[in-house]
């Protein structure tokens, strides 16, 4: 049973620059043969994060804990955690079979044979017995990648952590190893942490997807919680692509109102009695373009940009610009009038200053 | 037709006007390396080669007499000198030791200099002082620290560690010429190989971290083969060095420790009557030595 939790842990460098908090007091419970991604956008904290729980980097404050043991101060190698690096980081002198058994040679308890045979079995799963004799420098991308991960799960780790493993790759091999990741996740049920900066790999991939930025934990939930229920402006924005459409308005009264049309009732004062701006948030896909829905507005064409399976409209409403991803047949041309709709169970609300998610007490009655 | 340098250099009008563009190419090519050739030719070529003349010749003291040839008489002599032999020996010793102590130490303290730390830069230039300092004051320096009477290195061997009988002058020793090569020439690795060890992704080691390698096996393991071509270098370099070592030797020791490179300067210059055709022959057959062992080295351990 190996479930990984982080209670408080926070990162602080201090250096002639000054004090920074890299991760910022961050709770955090992966499950059981879990496939986590940790994702946000570049320095954000993700990295330290996983290399807090690699124990490459120190831990400030908090514990990190994988199964009952409490890990933050054993070293790397007593943590019982395999890990994947951007660069896949192959001993240039060893061959791929050599890489592979490096860990399994100093964990001891293993004969030769043995390791040969973990190897080799390893090495059958990710297709790759045919290159095992060959240095880091024979391989391709691909394959050093796929000697990386082979390197690291031979040892059946307790943990599988992985660092931006594909960004490397061109994007058709990027796919292929993604459905190969999975695959293999699925045949070993490893718990797996996976850090990337790609929305998209982390909405495919993970089980659980823990939202990071400035340091700070903004939601961890499943992928499509996160999408369809945001906790907050940033990962409302952060999640999908082209990503949310956002409109800020201050609200008049209770009534929270978009292109003069009703949308609700919030409690419009926040914390300290003030009235509240509040932002409104649209996704593309959930715009239609040429028919009126709940909310509706004129709007003139921008741009069209041709997507072989759709369009992207970029549309003016009341001098706001809006990104709608349209099916292909509605191809407007530049210039155009177009009627714009949203039904409002789709659209998202935050306040304006927080960022923080806001629900409605009542909707409006159409 | 004119003429012009530019088609005189691609050897349009010079040359037969039917050759092709890649022949025209080739000449072209060797015209411009043609004031390479003749100035290499004879900065190098000509005094080697006048120098392979002399060995087989007896060089009378007057000048305005020309050398005599006595064909291979200074070989054969040679061959029957106790004294080169000695030389050889202290030479291969002087070169190998000093080598591999210059080595070892600039990869030890490069390593130390692996992670930038505050004042590096400083530490860095500290650590060059040996180098760059002028050969003439530290030989002197040392001599005074190494003095037989007074000198602080041969009382704490002689009297207080009691390692050699009192009386022996330490500056008569090769193993000391080799302590003051190593510390002089150490820096020398020391910034090669740092440049390297450097340049060695941290990865490597934190991915050997998480596999469990200690210390010694990371080192043996990452360090070492990323180090490989370097150290050879650095190796080989300071082997052709020492081998034709002369200044440092000679302030240091004199003539009490013959080396090949003092011995051909004492026969040929230092000794009554001068015995130039001699020395000239000890010369070429150094050069022939040293080439020899640079073949075999980069063949052998290289792989380039």
């Amino acid at each position: 049973m190996t479930r990984v939790t982080l209670e408080g842990v926070s990162k602080v460098y201090n250096d002639a620059q000054g004090t920074e908090r890299a991760v910022d007091d961050l709770n955090m419970t992966i499950g059981d043969g879990q496939f986590a991604v940790i994702v946000g956008p570049s320095g954000c904290g993700k990295t330290t994060t996983l290399r807090m729980i690699a124990g490459l980097e120190t831990v400030t404050e908090g514990t990190i804990n994988i199964g009952d043991r409490e890990v933050q101060d054993l070293a790397p190698a007593e943590r019982n955690v395999a890990m994947v690096f951007q660069n896949y980081a192959l001993y240039p002198s060893m061959t791929g079979r050599e890489n592979m058994a490096y860990g399994l040679k100093h964990a001891g308890g293993m004969s030769k044979d043995e390791r040969d045979e973990h190897v080799t079995e390893m090495a059958e799963l990710l297709e790759i017995t045919d290159i095992l004799d060959d240095t880091p420098d024979e391989m391709s991308g691909g394959q050093k990648q796929r000697v990386a991960l082979g390197r690291a799960i031979v040892r059946e780790p307790d943990v599988f952590l992985l660092d931006e493993p594909l960004s490397n790759l061109d994007a058709k091999l990027r796919s292929e190893m993604r459905r190969e990741l999975q695959r293999i996740h699925r045949d070993l049920d490893i718990t797996t942490i996976y850090v990337t900066h790609d929305q998209k790999e982390a909405m495919t991939m993970s089980d659980r997807i823990a939202i990071l930025n400035d340091g700070r934990l903004q939601q961890a939930a499943s992928p499509e919680e996160a999408y369809t229920q945001p906790a907050n402006r940033f990962v409302g924005e952060f999640l999908g692509s082209p990503s949310m459409n956002t409109v800020e308005r201050s609200v008049d009264g209770e009534t929270v109102s978009l292109f003069g049309q009703e949308l609700g009732t919030i409690d419009s004062t926040g914390a300290d009695g003030r009235v509240r701006n509040v932002v409104f948030g649209l996704r593309p896909e959930d715009i239609v373009v040429g028919e009126s829905r709940d909310l509706s507005a004129t709007a003139s064409v921008t741009e069209v940009e041709y997507q072989g399976d759709g369009n992207f409209l970029f549309l003016s409403v009341e001098n706001t610009d809006m990104t709608v991803r349209a099916p292909a047949s509605v191809r407007p041309s530049p210039g155009d009038l177009v009627t714009a709709g949203i039904d409002r169970a789709n659209v998202y609300l935050f306040d304006a200053d927080s960022g923080e998610a806001i629900s409605l007490k009542n909707q409006a009655v159409q | 037709m004119s003429t012009s340098f530019r088609d005189w250099i691609a050897g349009r009008s010079v040359f037969d006007r039917d050759m092709t563009i890649k022949q025209k190419e080739m000449l072209l090519g060797y015209v411009l390396i043609l004031p390479s050739v003749l100035l290499v030719g004879a900065s190098l070529v000509y005094p080697v080669a006048y120098n392979i003349y002399l060995s087989f010749t007896e060089i009378p003291v007057d000048p305005t007499q020309s050398p005599e040839w006595v064909g291979l008489a200074n070989y054969q002599a040679l061959v029957s000198d106790p004294e080169f032999w000695e030389a050889v020996q202290n030479t291969l010793i002087f070169t190998f030791f000093s080598d591999v102590g210059a080595t070892a130490l600039g990869l030890g303290v490069a390593l130390l200099f692996r992670n930038k730390f505050r004042g590096d830069g400083i530490m860095r230039g500290l650590v060059l002082l040996p180098y760059i300092a002028p050969l003439i004051a530290i030989a002197f320096t040392w001599r005074w620290l190494l003095q037989p009477t007074y000198g602080i290195v041969p009382h704490l061997l002689q009297d207080v560690l009691e390692l050699y009988p009192s009386g022996t002058n330490i500056r008569e020793t090769l193993g000391m010429v080799i302590l003051f090569d190593t510390w002089r020439y150490f820096p020398f690795a020391f910034l090669l190989i740092l440049a390297r060890v450097r340049s060695i992704p941290n990865e490597l080691y934190e991915a050997a971290k998480i596999d469990g390698a200690g210390r010694v096996a990371r080192f043996k393991d990452i360090t070492l083969p990323e180090l490989k071509f370097v150290l050879a270098a650095v190796f080989l370099l300071r082997w052709i060095w020492n081998f034709n070592v002369f200044s440092d030797v000679w302030l240091f020791v004199g003539n009490n420790v013959p080396i090949l490179g003092t011995f051909v300067y004492v026969r040929g210059f230092n000794t009554i009557p001068p015995n130039q055709g001699y020395a000239a022959a000890v010369a070429n057959l150094m050069v022939i030595g040293l080439f020899v062992m640079v073949i075999g080295y980069v063949k052998y351990f290289l792989d380039w």
